[in-house]
């Protein structure tokens, strides 16, 4: 089975709160012909159902190729949902990029100490916004490896 | 109420023996008896077991015992009750002979109210230098101490008005940019997705929308700036301002690949700053000088250094439009513009924001133009006067 293949069924795990946000993200990615499936979620606690498959993603499948994780989510917010993720032997090193509007210096020290594998500013130029996703998209979802595990 | 001593001051005691108790001596005690009478600071003198001996005019107004009532009387009743032990083992040491620096203390007028000093113990000695008494010396620090205290209440109260004021606009500065996203994102789908249906009049309303959404995206980010050079400690290293210049220089080149500017950037220049916060300032000056010599052939932007009498004073030079000068104290205000939008795109952060930079490396930014012949941006840094 060629990389690209396997790659490409595997989803792409949004965590946005922001519906438009998500929305322009997603247009982002099919205007730039990314076209891994994308599951969007709405908060923290979601977003650790899917990654950890239970709840009402018991049955999803392969880990995500790549989290993009908002920092400001309602009930259990991005840095919560990363140090979960990295506490967990199944998937300390899936990919985690954190996109968000925060230009907090510290919430940046925060996610990298915390194991983020990338920390992204949303732009507020859609032009420029489109630009970051595409980029991200194309590393992360077509050139990265990402671990097959759990 | 004369100055009255059960015993004289110094002056009559430590004069030269040799010059025995002659009229000179007895003038001498006249003229510091008068000095001290006529002090607004309340002067008294103790015995070393620390009995009142002499009380001067202001010891009476400050304390409102009289000579009479206190002369021989001890001085721990001056003394408000809670500093009483503290204040009593300073006047040990200074018996002993130590020298103290004046303290402040709180004593006790002969009505009770309390009274704020400053207070100076020292030990009186005789001519053979001995130890005879100790001078006090109490000044009222009450009505000073009051407007200390009301002008730091008055600061920090407006320090903290302040930065409630900046983590506010910057709170709304950045929370604009998610809506404003939408607001761009979702003109730019309306012309891909849409544009078959649109009439060339709604095409170009929804480029009027980009267009000011995107001015607004600026603003916004130079607002956050501006809002970002307050915060945070400075990193102050050596810096190469000519290096931080010309990376200026050649992104406003590879930005407006028509423009010809010739862009002069002294060798060598360095400074003690923060260079993150110093290429902002670069940037807006460099910037600015880009902007306003776009309507000329020749462009030509000069930074370097004046340097005379050890003060460097930095300067980025332009001859592009200028400006009248009778406005050049408005300059720095944030949303300032002495040009229309039309003329030249701006918002008015830029300088306000390489005011506060400068400002917060105990440096003066100014200016001088002449309308037509170019403008010169000076600036100091490090307490460096022009």
């Amino acid at each position: 089975m060629s990389l690209a293949g396997q790659n490409i069924d595997r989803a792409l795990l949004l965590v946005e709160d922001n519906p438009r946000d998500a929305d322009l993200i997603l247009r982002s990615l099919k205007k730039n012909h990314l076209l891994n499936p994308v599951v969007t979620v709405h908060d923290g606690e979601e977003a650790l159902d899917y990654v950890f498959a239970r709840g009402a993603y018991a049955g999803r499948q392969a880990l995500p190729q790549v989290v993009f994780l908002d920092l400001k989510l309602p009930k259990l917010d991005g840095q919560e949902v990363l140090r979960a993720i990295r506490a967990d032997e199944r998937t300390k090193y899936l990919p985690v990029v954190i996109l968000t509007s925060s230009d907090d210096e510290l919430d940046l020290v925060r996610s990298l100490v915390g194991g983020a594998n990338s920390y992204v500013r949303k732009p507020v130029v859609f032009a420029e916004f489109s630009e970051a996703v595409r980029q991200l998209g194309l590393y992360w979802l077509i050139l990265n490896e990402a671990p097959q595990s759990a | 109420m004369p100055f009255v001593t059960s015993r004289p001051l110094a002056g009559g005691e430590v004069g030269d023996d040799s010059e025995g108790p002659g009229r000179s001596s007895r003038l001498e005690r006249f003229h510091l008896a008068a000095i001290v009478d006529s002090s607004d600071d309340a002067i008294f003198s103790e015995s070393l077991d620390g009995g009142i001996t002499s009380w001067n005019r202001s010891a009476e107004r400050m304390y409102g015992f009289t000579a009479a009532e206190i002369v021989g009387r001890h001085s721990r009743l001056l003394i408000a009750e809670d500093r009483r032990e503290r204040e009593l083992e300073v006047f040990e040491r200074v018996a002993l002979g130590e020298r103290i620096k004046p303290f402040e203390t709180v004593h006790r007028r002969k009505d009770g109210a309390p009274v704020e000093v400053s207070l100076a113990l020292s030990p009186i000695v005789d001519a053979a230098g001995r130890r005879i008494g100790i001078s006090a010396i109490s000044r009222d620090v009450s009505e000073t101490n009051r407007m200390r205290r009301s002008l730091t209440q008055a600061r920090d109260a407006a320090e903290a008005a302040n930065r409630e004021l900046e983590a506010f606009s910057y709170s709304v500065a950045h929370d604009l940019r998610s809506p404003l996203r939408s607001i761009d994102g979702y003109s730019e789908a309306l012309v891909e997705d849409c544009e078959a249906q649109l009439s060339p009049d709604g095409r170009r309303y929804l480029g009027f929308i980009r267009e000011s959404s995107q001015l607004m995206a600026r603003l916004i980010e130079d607002i956050l700036t501006l809002a970002r050079v307050a915060r945070g400690d400075l990193v102050v290293e050596t810096v190469d301002l000519t290096g931080l210049a010309r990376g200026v220089a050649s992104r406003l080149e590879r930005r407006d690949p028509e423009r010809a500017v010739e862009v002069v950037v002294e060798n060598w220049l360095t400074a003690d700053c923060d260079a993150r916060l110093m290429t902002v300032v670069l940037e807006n000056l460099i910037g600015n000088a880009w902007k306003f010599t776009s309507k000329r052939t020749g462009a030509l932007i000069e930074v370097g250094c004046d340097t005379g009498g050890g003060n460097r004073v930095f300067f980025v030079r332009d001859n592009g439009v200028g400006f009248d000068m009778k406005y050049a104290s408005k300059l720095f205000g944030v949303f300032q513009r002495l040009h229309s939008t039309h003329e030249f795109e701006g918002n008015g952060v830029g300088l306000a924001t390489v005011q506060r930079i400068v400002h917060r490396h105990h440096g003066r930014v100014w200016t001088e133009s002449v309308v037509g012949e170019g403008t010169t941006v000076y600036f100091t840094l490090n307490g460096d006067v022009a």
